[in-house]
């Protein structure tokens, strides 16, 4: 009985090394990027209602539109979608006049000039949402934004016809690139940043004096140095398994 | 006896254990640092991998590479010609929105050197991560985002400003070289190119029976000839150089090195092609101007002909690095040390 409770705990331990070493080898098979037409929603949103009880709102439940799909929007949808992004193109519109005032008022190191639409997207959710006593929908969209971006959310209102400007502290860049943002209604929206890529000069290449002398050039691809190492550890406790049993089965006859 | 047996029993199956609990502590640190490394700056003592740029006022000082005291330029005399691949058939059309779906999958840039008398090739790995520039609405510059310079095509209308964003980001990746000219094309294009050089022939290292039954390496055993040599035509070519999950070993890094070898067989056959017949280039270009973005017109067309015309055999250049599962995709991290010194080879010269 021993003997077959030890051979059952090899078994298993020998899978899960085998299963780790495997994934490894998956991984070097894992996919090259795919471009993402419109930030995914990453983890719960939670709404706050006009009690101030938390709702939580599943990402299934949060369908976010991308610019290149906003045929798919119904008619009604899509005319205060184009209504709201033709007002980013036009110098005299109010989302212009306005930009200027909020920039002024949370940003005032940066030139309005400067601040750029990086996306535009819609957000639906599937249950019906109140705003109208101040509660606010706190979503994490996925991105890759650095912590100490100026990052601006705007949401269309389309009640006014203006993009409403969403309070800064209620939008916060996280360490790993996602955003979070509490949004105060939904509609049409916007990303904004402001680009600063024009009065920095950085590069990839290490320019500065502190390089050492590089190795000697050969320009070829390094490889996946790892990639055999792990398959040989799998197969090399699969070998030790067999003989194990092989021993225990010499040994009871 | 039989207790003497059940004890050594004992033992080895303790022994055996041990094994394989230390197997896994390794397999999983090892794992859990191969994926998280870079998050740490370091990964198993390999050089700390960082975007070391400064801001820098002059603009000679910010093109300016240093390689311990030496101070080396941009060489003026060097002249670079982009040439990269998108993931998509088809012939070029606009994008209905500010960014597209076309991402880059392949990239090569070719720079002739006027005083070494030189033709060298860089190959670029699609999966390198840097701060990748970003358009946003309107075309406008939207600062950067740190991921694949595959992701830089996809930035734009999907026309001459998604190829000019991805120029824009090989010469950030470079230190901030010129690109003179580019031809972005679709995946239509190569078949065609590649039949208009009379085919390209490289030698089989690896199974790419997937691909073709017969492109599989030479078994010395069995096989008189030492290596399996094909000759690609069509379609086959564009297998070649773009499969990848299904063949090998399933890495980008794999599918370069096929990249390399039809690279070098397909310029020499250009080279030949071109010294036939004095207008092919523009020839070419025409034929696949559907399938192509391109700032050259027949000047530059011209131009460029006369580099590879006059110029020797191309040398080829990859770039070492590592690459890492990210938390989604493939991410290539270049040997910054290599990286700076292939820059400096190809596109600087020394400062005087």
């Amino acid at each position: 009985m021993k003997g077959k409770k030890n051979w059952k705990v090899v078994v298993v331990m020998t899978a899960v090394l085998l299963s780790l070493t495997s994934a490894q080898v998956f991984a070097s098979v894992a996919p090259s990027v795919s471009s993402k037409a419109a930030p995914e929603v990453v983890g719960a949103a939670t709404f706050t209602d006009a009690d101030g009880n938390p709702i939580t709102i599943e990402p299934g439940d949060i369908k976010i539109t991308s610019d290149a799909a906003e045929g798919t929007l119904s008619p009604e949808e899509k005319a205060v979608y184009d209504e709201a992004k033709a007002q980013f193109t036009n110098p005299d519109s109010q989302y212009t006049k306005d930009l200027e005032d909020y920039i002024t008022a949370n940003f005032p190191g940066i030139d309005a000039d400067k601040v750029v639409v990086r996306e535009i997207f819609d957000i639906k959710v599937a249950q019906e949402l109140s705003f109208d006593k101040g509660q606010k929908l706190e979503l994490t969209l996925g991105g890759n934004y650095k912590p100490g971006d100026s990052v601006i959310v705007t949401v269309f209102n389309k009640d006014t016809g203006k993009w409403d400007f969403i309070e800064s502290t209620d939008v916060k860049v996280n360490a790993d690139g996602t955003i979070t943002v509490k949004f105060p209604h939904l509609c049409p929206v916007a990303i904004l940043v402001a680009d600063t890529t024009a009065t920095t000069a950085t590069t990839t290449v290490d320019t500065t004096k502190k390089n050492s002398a590089p190795p000697a050039v050969s320009g070829q691809a390094g490889g996946n140095s790892s990639s055999m190492l792990i398959p040989a550890l799998g197969l090399g406790a699969v070998i030790l398994a067999v003989v194990f049993v092989a021993l225990k089965k010499k040994k009871s006859v | 006896m039989r207790k003497n047996s059940r004890t050594s029993s004992n033992i080895v199956f303790r022994t055996f254990v041990i094994l394989i609990i230390g197997t896994v502590a390794v397999v999983t640190a090892y794992l859990a640092v191969t994926n998280f490394g870079h998050e740490f700056g370091q990964v198993f003592g390999q050089e700390k991998i960082e975007n070391a740029g400064q801001t820098l006022t002059n603009y000679e000082e910010s093109k300016a590479i240093y390689i311990g005291e030496q101070k080396y330029l941009p060489d003026p005399d060097v002249y670079t010609f982009l040439l990269g691949g998108v993931d998509k058939f088809g012939t070029v059309t606009e994008s209905d929105s500010y960014i597209n779906n076309e991402q880059i999958d392949f990239l090569a840039l070719i720079a002739y050197d006027k005083n070494k008398n030189s033709c060298k090739i860089l190959i670029i790995n699609r999966d390198t991560m840097m701060e990748v520039p970003v358009l946003g609405l309107g075309g406008k510059s939207a600062g950067t985002a740190f991921e694949q310079i595959a992701l830089s095509h996809t930035y734009g209308s999907g026309l001459k400003d998604s190829a000019e964003n991805t120029v824009n980001a090989v010469e950030k990746l470079l230190g901030g070289i010129t690109v003179d000219n580019y031809a972005i094309m679709k995946m239509d294009a190569i078949p065609i190119l590649n039949d208009m050089v009379g085919g390209v022939q490289v030698v089989i290292t690896e199974d790419l029976s997937v691909i073709d039954p017969s492109f599989v390496p030479a078994n010395p055993e069995i096989s008189e000839t030492p290596e399996t040599a094909v000759h690609l035509t069509g379609y086959l070519a564009l297998q070649f150089i773009r499969r990848r999950m299904d063949v090998a070993d399933g890495t980008n890094l794999s599918r370069i090195r096929r990249q390399e070898q039809y690279i070098n067989g397909f310029y020499n056959n250009l080279r030949l092609r071109v010294a036939e017949n004095g207008n092919f280039l523009v020839k070419a270009f025409g034929t696949v101007e559907d399938y192509l973005t391109t700032d050259c017109d027949y000047v530059k067309m011209n131009e460029f002909q006369n580099y590879i015309k006059t110029y020797p055999e191309a040398a080829i250049f990859t770039m070492a690095g590592e690459a890492r599962q990210g938390p989604e995709f493939i991410e290539f991290y270049p040997d910054q040390g290599n990286l700076t010194q292939v820059t400096v080879d190809l596109f600087y010269k020394p400062a005087e």
